[in-house]
């Protein structure tokens, strides 16, 4: 990814390199992820690694999910997933969607830091997938910057409309989190596409019910 | 802050001891600000629970079920936080908030591009926060990339690369200013420049103007677990 005339570092990182991480495989990843999700004591396991963790973590991180979510407060990934400091290498966005420099950040996770698994996890009543239904409909919806965060969402909605669902939203919300999937893994990224060549990276999609507080995976 | 009322409700003696049982030792979930708050108001009560992420105390109990289900009617988030993807600053940790309180932005090296614009609009006029805080820290990789960028000539190709160019502006000027810790006073110098860039939007003008909104910068620092507030 990056030549450098450095002889040390991960090529132009100043981090060690992924190699000398002992981190889950992705399906252990994943695991951890349902486990979490599973326990409905999401708060309970933060504030409590307290000074020592910190000493620890502040020399290197060392998360074994990247994790792209929506920017709406109620969809923390931490605190769904019963996560620490150190556990998740995160990109929010509205809408849970991957531009150019979440893609960027996506790779670091994945080739810098040696994450074996790539959740994209969508929600219920999403703000964004709602107002790019909006703007499906009306292209003078939204203006502005407003306008540049929702419409990468717009192809998704007009997809799931076509299959004439009773819920508009979640199903565009499970067709923009497949096809964000569906994006990163046909990014030409090297470091995703080796990765996920030879079994050591998975993605996968994922949606947060709002109401119930669980996780669903679309395996 | 109004903790007694939220801890007899949760079962909890106002020290934080749980009256049931004696392990674990749980504390009364933080109070927010009522109504309707100021920046100012917003603020505080951030580096409040910065300042209990630091005490490192007792937890908060888990999110119980009817708290989840309340929120899912909508949200109204205290604060916007503009920060980086780094697995150590998940900002609902180190502020010490819950579900619903603080909607995010994060991409490796807190910079914000327009549909990261768009989120924060989003945030500020329909949601209504009060208070935009980007969010730089110590030894942050990505601001470690532009610095070698700078100082070695190192290259970045594909995505990497669009991470990495929007910190160099500011790590050229930490240099110019012949910075001792060129890593750390590239990050300063990065957060201050984004915030200085949504203080200059033009769709944020009027709310800015009027008071009823703030966007400030914080350096958390890795080891502290403190946030530093940047001018």
């Amino acid at each position: 990814v990056a030549k450098s005339g450095r002889t040390s570092g991960a090529r132009g990182f100043t981090l060690a390199p992924a190699h000398r991480h002992e981190l889950l495989g992705p399906d252990a990843a994943l695991a951890k992820l349902r486990t979490g999700a599973d326990r409905l004591a999401h708060g309970d396991r933060l504030s409590r690694k307290g000074r020592t963790r910190l000493a620890a973590l502040a020399k290197q991180q060392q998360p074994f999910a990247v994790l792209v979510g929506c920017s709406d407060s109620r969809v923390a990934p931490e605190l769904i997933f019963g996560c620490g400091l150190g556990d998740l290498f995160v990109v929010r966005q509205a809408g849970n969607t991957v531009g150019e420099r979440g893609l960027g950040s996506i790779v670091y996770g994945v080739e810098v830091l040696g994450a074996a698994l790539i959740v994209v996890l969508g929600h219920a009543r999403c703000g964004a997938v709602e107002a790019a239904t909006r703007l499906a409909e009306d292209p003078a919806a939204f203006s502005g910057a407003l306008k540049a965060a929702v419409e990468p969402i717009v192809p998704a909605v007009l997809k799931a409309k076509a299959a004439d669902p009773a819920d508009l939203v979640a199903a565009a919300v499970h067709e923009n989190v497949r096809s964000i999937v569906d994006r990163i893994a046909r990014s030409g990224e090297p470091a995703i596409a080796d990765r996920l060549k030879d079994g050591r990276l998975k993605i996968i999609g994922a949606y947060y019910d709002l109401v119930t507080g669980e996780v669903e995976f679309l395996d | 802050m109004g903790m007694q009322g939220l801890g007899s409700l949760f079962g909890f003696r106002k020290n934080g001891a749980l009256s049931e049982r004696p392990e674990p030792r749980l504390r009364a979930p933080r109070a927010r600000p009522p109504g309707r708050p100021t920046p100012e108001q917003a603020l505080g009560w951030l580096l409040e629970g910065n300042a209990q992420f630091v005490s490192s105390g007792a937890p908060a109990p888990a999110h119980a079920q009817d708290e989840i289900t309340s929120l899912a009617k909508g949200q109204s988030p205290l604060a916007v936080i503009v920060g980086c993807s780094d697995s150590r600053t998940a900002p609902e940790i180190l502020f010490d908030c819950r579900l619903g309180d603080l909607f995010v932005v994060r991409v490796a090296g807190n910079s914000v591009d327009s549909t990261a614009m768009g989120s924060i609009e989003y945030a500020v006029h329909h949601l209504g926060c009060p208070l935009v805080m980007v969010l730089g820290h110590g030894g942050c990789g990505a601001v470690g990339a532009a610095v070698n960028l700078v100082i070695e000539n190192s290259e970045f190709e594909g995505a990497l690369e669009s991470v990495v160019l929007p910190i160099v502006p500011a790590v050229l000027k930490a240099k110019a200013a012949g910075a001792n810790d060129l890593l750390n006073s590239a990050v300063r110098e990065h957060v201050v420049r984004v915030a200085r860039r949504l203080n200059g939007c033009a769709d944020l003008a009027a709310t800015l103007t009027a008071g009823r909104l703030k966007v400030v910068g914080g350096f958390y620092d890795l080891h502290s677990g403190r946030v530093q507030m940047l001018a």
